[in-house]
């Protein structure tokens, strides 16, 4: 034998013995069972179709088609989210049909944040909304009820930044002193992560001017010289090839749960099914996000406006689908020591415990 | 009940070498067993038709061969070409870290070079054998190897001085007839 073909045979040793016979037989049996249910359910889609199409001629009111054994209670859902990387794993799954499998169709509703959506949810306009924590914990502090019903993001150090045109004369925090700074939306994780980066810096709110601005907007308009600074999260960073000043989600930050998916708590409370289904298919993507997180750059031309190398550069964190007290008191303390929440957090009712 | 004796019978007789080539086709362990158990599942199927076949382990194979080459066509190559080729920081004498550079660049041919480069040298096949599994002419077995072997000496040139030449493989099926 030749040197390739004994080396080839040790390799082969890696491979453990195991007896796949009564595995391939269950296997087969299933296959066949699949099929015989294959064939019933066509015939079940090819019926309704029928009487859809009979029923719809008769009267012009079409008839749903059903599910067996527990449906969702809605089969569409509108969902909020915002052009960052943080909404990854909803495009992720929609795009490789995690939503349908579950028996939902996902409408994206693009906005620039949580305040914006969340009288949306309330109002039912939407259903499911992404929002940083902050938000919804101001929001329930102001005597709303939002139950998170998944996480979705927890931050890197690079993904969050002040960032200034390459001109600029700024390069502290320091020097924002009585200057105008972007930012996407007021009240959010955003704003609380600016303001404690100028409160360490030894400057407070009132010291600069916050202009809000949607994210499209910042870079061309920071370039004109309508503000001196912005707040921008990834993809905008690269996108807009701005100088960071200081890393917003590095230091104190650092690894931050931010942003989950949000309801109203009675939407939720009589959507239990809908809920499940959606965290599920929202699970599966971000487990897929975590095997690959190259699924993350190929999602984003997707909803933002970047360009494949683009994507290819910029900074994004992790997208852990859990989000327990521990973590959520960390951002209840940020946003305490900062003053934005009159009350205590409530943690368990937040969490829909 | 005679037929799965006579199932069970073939499995036990070539069960551990169609695992073992799986797992050289597929360099894992998991996917070395999905394929080797869909083969199963296929062939339980139509196993009562397969009274006259001859060679069941050569029809097995055959169908093993094809099954990942044209898995590999619909699943899209999950095949990662990892961004540098491994780099030789080890005397290159010691065979247990050239099996690993082998079995990397290994893992970095087409399927069909790599199916070509198994049953020929591992299984130690000739080049018409090769042939009829895979459904195609002795000239295409020939030229797959060919740059099968110059692929694998360009991922990894520490493997070159040992690797079979041209000339080798001429002489080698000299000797067979």
């Amino acid at each position: 034998m030749t040197w390739l073909g004994e080396q080839l045979a040790r390799i082969a040793d890696e491979m453990p013995e195991r007896d796949l016979y009564i595995l391939a037989l269950e296997a087969r049996r299933r296959r066949r069972r699949n099929l015989g249910a294959f064939t019933a359910a066509a015939m079940a889609v090819v019926t309704i179709i029928a009487v859809t199409f009979l029923v719809q001629s008769l009267d012009g009111e079409p008839e749903a088609a059903t599910r067996p054994s527990a449906p969702p209670e809605l089969s569409s859902l509108k969902v909020g989210t915002a052009p960052t990387v943080e909404a990854a794993p909803l495009f992720v799954a929609w795009r490789k049909g995690y939503f349908r499998e579950e028996g939902i169709t996902v409408e994206p509703v693009v906005t620039t944040g949580a305040p914006v959506t969340i009288p949306q949810a309330e109002a039912g306009t939407l259903d499911i909304i992404q929002a940083d924590y902050v938000s919804v914990l101001l929001a329930n502090d102001h005597g709303k009820d939002f139950r998170i019903v998944s996480g979705l993001y927890r931050s890197a150090p690079g993904d969050l930044a002040v960032v200034v045109p390459s001109g600029s004369e700024i390069r502290t925090m320091r020097d924002l002193k009585g200057k105008k700074v972007m930012v996407p939306i007021l009240r959010t994780f955003e704003s609380l992560a600016l303001l404690a980066a100028l409160e360490r810096a030894g400057l407070s709110e009132r010291d600069v001017v916050l202009v809000e601005r949607p994210y499209p907007q910042i870079g061309a308009e920071l370039r004109q010289g309508r503000a001196h600074a912005a707040v921008l999260a990834e993809p905008w960073i690269t996108v807009n090839r701005m100088r960071k000043v200081q890393d917003l989600t590095a230091g104190t930050l650092a690894g931050l749960h931010t942003t989950g998916m949000a309801a109203d708590a009675r939407w939720v409370r009589h959507h239990p099914r809908t809920v499940a289904a959606f965290r599920r298919a929202l699970a599966k993507a971000q487990r897929l996000i975590a095997d690959d997180p190259r699924v993350v750059r190929e999602v984003l031309p997707m909803y933002t406006k970047t360009l494949p190398d683009e994507a290819a550069r910029m900074t994004f964190g992790t997208y852990p689908a859990e989000i327990g007290p521990k973590e959520l008191r960390k951002v209840g303390d940020l946003a305490q020591a900062h003053r934005w929440l009159r009350g205590p957090v409530d943690l368990p009712r937040v969490l829909g415990n | 009940m005679d037929r799965d004796a006579s199932f069970r019978a073939f499995v036990d007789a070539h069960q551990r070498s169609m695992m073992r080539l799986a797992y050289l086709l597929t360099g894992e362990v998991h996917l070395a067993e999905d394929l080797w158990q869909s083969v199963l599942v296929r062939m339980i199927g139509r196993w009562p038709k397969l009274r006259d076949v001859d060679h069941l382990d050569a029809y097995a194979r055959r169908i093993m061969v094809n099954q990942y080459t044209s898995w590999r066509r619909r699943r899209g190559s999950g095949e990662v070409p990892s961004a540098e080729p491994p780099h030789p920081a080890h005397s290159p004498e010691d065979s247990a870290v050239l099996r690993i550079v082998l079995h990397q660049a290994l893992m970095r041919l087409t399927p069909k070079q790599r199916a070509v480069l198994v049953l020929r040298f591992y299984e130690d096949r000739t080049e018409r054998d090769v042939a009829g599994l895979l459904g195609c002419s002795v000239g295409t077995v020939k030229s797959q190897t060919h740059h099968a072997l110059a692929r694998l000496r360009a991922l990894a040139p520490e493997l070159a001085p040992y690797l079979p030449t041209p000339d080798d493989q001429e002489h080698r099926e000299e000797v067979r007839r």
